[in-house]
């Protein structure tokens, strides 16, 4: 289905009432991962609000992202368990790895970087999903190999591809 | 929406205005009467008070309340506070202080703030003549660099799509101004995007100005206290 009829659909479960925008919002951004300017236009114009107020409100808050998510997007926990393991470093080794923020995608849409609350593996602490990938009890120290190998596992990938 | 906001505020004040007494308040040391529901700034302008302003505008019920610069000291029955003079009403038998040190301090700290992160280049400045800033800091007798916290210019493109406009970002003190009559006019092109020391002035996912249905009103060039909109020279096109 095209996005524009997705979001319509997604939109008639809301009232055009200013309390459901966030709401809303998210919701789009649930299904579709990330808030295009079309989508911004059409939530504009459910809520007869100006779109310049929508791009305000959702370049407030860190939890929208406006790029689509990376081919590997990164989620790092920082629930309690995770947080209190050093949860926020492996994010921070991840950044500066990637060279992005938390929210953004790297320019060659490899890889996203998130941060989420509690996947339950607590018992595993830190903890980050790539994919469907769990990767326990993480350090700093680990980051950059295991980037190396995604990139590389990118590259096999696409020369398979490329074969005729 | 804003303007019908402001009829219906208006006919409050008036059925207020046939049972309550003006009001009177003393205004460093001078008593003074004002209309019910008044700001305390404009008050203190009409009558004679300078106090600095950057973000207030007559006429909006909610001002935006950012610049920090029209701090005043109030005493209300022995309460002292402070507080914006720009949405304060205001209120019998206050007392108002305007210049005290507590808010001398205030102020040039709101004011350091401002200018931290603005362009200080008055000389290439298309608004040097009608520039608020410099007209804050002269009648304050301030300087326009900050002295105690540290320049932060940030790097941001420069809009000059516009036929008849262009927008420094870098010149921006981030007042609302241009946002409200905007708003008021029934368009809103213009809205701050993100926050803290990131936010800035822009529009709509930052399409150029000239890629809006702008009807080129320029009524955002002419409230803007600084050079961050300013009219292009006639004849000159692209690039401010
Ligand atoms: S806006 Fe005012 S203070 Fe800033 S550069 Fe222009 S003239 Fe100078
Ligand atoms: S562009 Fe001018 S009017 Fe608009 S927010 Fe910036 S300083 Fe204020
Ligand atoms: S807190 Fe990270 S998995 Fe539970
Ligand atoms: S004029 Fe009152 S806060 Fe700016």
């Amino acid at each position: 289905m095209e996005e524009s009829k997705q979001i319509e659909e997604i939109l008639k479960g809301f009232q055009p009432e200013r309390e459901n925008l966030l709401p809303a919002l998210q919701a789009i951004q649930e299904h579709l991962g990330y808030l295009s300017r079309g989508a911004m236009e059409q939530v504009a114009h459910f809520f007869h609000l100006p779109p310049s107020e929508i791009f305000s409100i959702v370049t407030f808050y860190n939890q929208f992202r406006r790029t689509p998510p990376g081919r590997h997007p990164v989620h790092v926990c920082l629930g309690t368990a995770c947080y209190l393991m050093g949860g926020d470093l492996v994010l921070d080794a991840f950044s500066r790895e990637l060279q992005i923020k938390k929210g953004d995608t790297t320019e060659d849409g490899a890889f996203s970087l998130e941060s989420t609350a509690c996947f339950g593996c607590c018992n595993v602490a830190p903890v980050v999903k790539i994919n469907d990938q769990i990767y326990p009890k993480m350090t700093s120290g680990k980051v950059e190999e295991v980037i190396i190998n995604l990139r590389d596992k990118d590259k096999t990938d696409k020369n398979n591809h490329d074969e005729p | 929406m804003v303007n019908g906001f402001l009829n219906q505020s208006r006919e409050k004040l008036e059925v207020v205005d046939q049972e309550t007494p003006m009001p009177s308040l003393i205004i460093d040391g001078k008593e003074i009467t004002a209309d019910p529901g008044e700001k305390l700034l404009w008050v203190a302008l009409r009558t004679g008070f300078y106090i600095p302003h950057l973000c207030a505008m007559k006429g909006i019920e909610l001002p935006f309340g950012g610049c920090r610069l029209c701090l005043v000291e109030v005493d209300i029955g022995g309460r002292r506070e402070v507080v914006p003079a720009c949405s304060e009403p205001v209120r019998e038998q206050m007392k108002v202080y305007t210049n005290t040190e507590k808010i001398a301090r205030l102020r040039r700290t709101a004011f350091e703030l401002i200018m931290s992160d603005h362009h200080i280049d008055c000389k290439n400045c298309a608004k040097r003549k009608t520039c608020e800033l410099i007209k804050i800091s002269s009648s304050l007798k301030w300087s326009l660099r900050p002295k105690k916290l540290r320049s932060l210019v940030r790097d941001l493109p420069i809009d000059s799509s516009h036929p008849l406009f262009t927008f420094d970002p870098m010149k921006c003190v981030k007042c609302s101004k241009c946002i409200l009559v905007c708003q008021r006019l029934g368009h809103s092109f213009l809205d701050f995007a993100y926050r803290g020391f990131e936010m800035i002035l822009t529009t709509f996912d930052h399409q150029p100005l000239s890629s809006l249905s702008c009807e080129s009103c320029s009524e955002c060039v002419n409230v803007c206290p600084t050079g961050a909109l300013f009219h292009k020279k006639p004849g000159e096109s692209e690039d401010g």
